[in-house]
């Protein structure tokens, strides 16, 4: 019998450097979990991407026990890569700051599928796009 | 670490559709968010997850200070320039709320219960009950922010690696310990419990230091366990008979070199914190003309090794 699950926490926090502060403390906290036994693991397991953002999907029981799997970098952070940019627009309905190609953007929506909400992989590129425009980042042919 | 924690916390959280979700995690963390999260909480039934809403919310907290307003008001017109970009979608809406006083890191402590790590030790939350059969050593741990609990797989193994080693090898008359990176001081502690003489634990962690320290005076074995704040490498007493490190492989192949220095011929090191894909890493490192792997334990995919130098 499967073990009841209570909570599903979706974290996007930096390799190699969990720590008890927000947003990891009052995330995990408030179900009960063992927040130090968290970021040791989560350490161990992210020390080698340093530097980067590694998202992780927690599931915690009823028995405040809890796993865990790590996910590929947001694509925020990959469109950020591609279009060799530091930040996205503050204003991105006006302020342009980077462009990247048609097929980068596939690459990452094929790159992200499995963790993204898509049937497809047209819908993939589609949620990409989506967060490149909300970024100030322009797709080009 | 070092870092003193503001007393206060900006609390923000945007209920927006999911196709932003990414962007705004980009967002809140360049604006100075330490990560963000999003949580789906089970309401009933097993395993199901819940349909995916067109909405979801994604929460980021900040440090409470001069900076908020101007923070709040530069997330608000982020905002409105993704409502533009979209004006089919629903609006997203923002919260604010100022926490004064945070409790997380108090909430799990109500599931840490005595728990038996090994054949005679028991890990007991020095706010429970336990009474104890003849046999049992019992370590009292008040962990506070400190890592170290005996209910993560690497402390359980270290546990249970010390005992062996002291209770087996009756040959050593005094057990002078190092435990590298000692968190609530659980491992220096158990070590002293047991018998050794002299115990240096350290840690980089202040917080983690000053724990440790009141959880030696709770098992009476302050006398016997000296907690110093600082690296493995600021270890200048003499060499040791048994090292314990209980870190991450990064930390251990870093310090392999500190420590192998730092132990007496024949004495003992308890590395751990590794995972399986660290193993040939570790060993490369590790595994030099000096020491030989006296034991490899393994509970998931944690492993801890019990190493020994060569006389």
């Amino acid at each position: 019998m499967a073990k009841k699950v209570i909570a599903n926490i979706k974290l996007q926090i930096k390799a190699g450097k969990a720590t008890p502060s927000p947003p990891i403390g009052p995330a995990l906290g408030q179900h009960g979990v063992n927040i130090m036994e968290f970021c040791k693991a989560y350490n161990a397991l992210t020390q080698n991407q340093e530097g980067m953002i590694v998202p992780v999907v927690i599931t915690v029981y009823a028995d405040r026990s809890f796993t865990f799997i790590t996910k590929t970098p947001p694509a925020a952070v990959l469109l950020k890569q591609a279009a060799k940019i530091a930040k996205g627009a503050n204003d991105p309905k006006r302020e342009k700051v980077g462009t990247v190609t048609n097929k980068q953007v596939k690459e990452i929506a094929e790159l992200k599928f499995n963790d993204l909400n898509a049937v497809d992989i047209e819908g993939a590129i589609r949620i990409i796009a989506g967060t490149a425009r909300s970024m100030g980042i322009e797709i080009a042919g | 670490m070092e870092q003193k924690e503001p007393e206060k916390w900006l609390k923000i959280e945007i209920e927006a559709p999911a196709i932003m979700m990414d962007a705004l995690a980009n967002y809140l963390t360049e604006k100075g968010a330490q990560g963000v999260y999003q949580e789906t909480v089970e309401s009933q039934g097993e395993g199901d997850f819940p349909l995916t809403a067109a909405d979801e919310t994604i929460k980021a907290f900040f440090p409470e200070d001069v900076r908020s307003e101007k923070r709040v008001a530069a997330i608000q017109k982020y905002l409105q320039s993704l409502e533009e970009i979209f004006p089919d979608l629903e609006k997203a809406s923002l919260h604010t709320q100022i926490i004064t006083d945070p409790d997380w890191g108090e909430q799990w402590k109500k599931y840490f219960k005595p728990v038996r790590v090994s054949n005679n030790i028991i890990i007991k939350p020095t706010w429970e009950r336990y009474s104890p059969a003849s046999r049992d050593i019992v370590i009292e741990i008040d962990p506070g922010m400190a890592f170290g609990t005996g209910q993560h797989a690497s402390t359980r193994m270290c546990i249970e690696a010390i005992e062996d080693v002291i209770m087996k090898d009756r040959s050593v008359e005094s057990w002078r310990a190092l435990d590298v990176g000692c968190g609530t001081g659980i491992l220096g502690i158990t070590a002293a419990k047991l018998g050794a003489q002299e115990v240096i634990c350290v840690d980089i962690d202040k917080k983690a230091v000053e724990i440790a320290r009141e959880n030696a005076a709770i098992n009476a074995v302050d006398s016997r366990v000296r907690i110093i704040n600082g690296d493995a490498t600021a270890i200048t007493a003499e060499p040791r008979n048994l090292i314990i490190a209980n870190l991450t492989a990064k930390l251990l192949i870093k310090l392999s070199h500190s420590l192998a220095e730092r132990l007496l011929p024949e004495g003992y090191m308890i590395i751990s914190g590794i995972i399986e894909q660290d193993i040939p890493h570790i060993e490369e490192r590790f595994l030099t003309s000096d020491l030989i792997v006296q034991r490899q334990l393994k509970e998931n995919e944690w492993i801890c090794y019990v190493l020994r130098k060569k006389a």
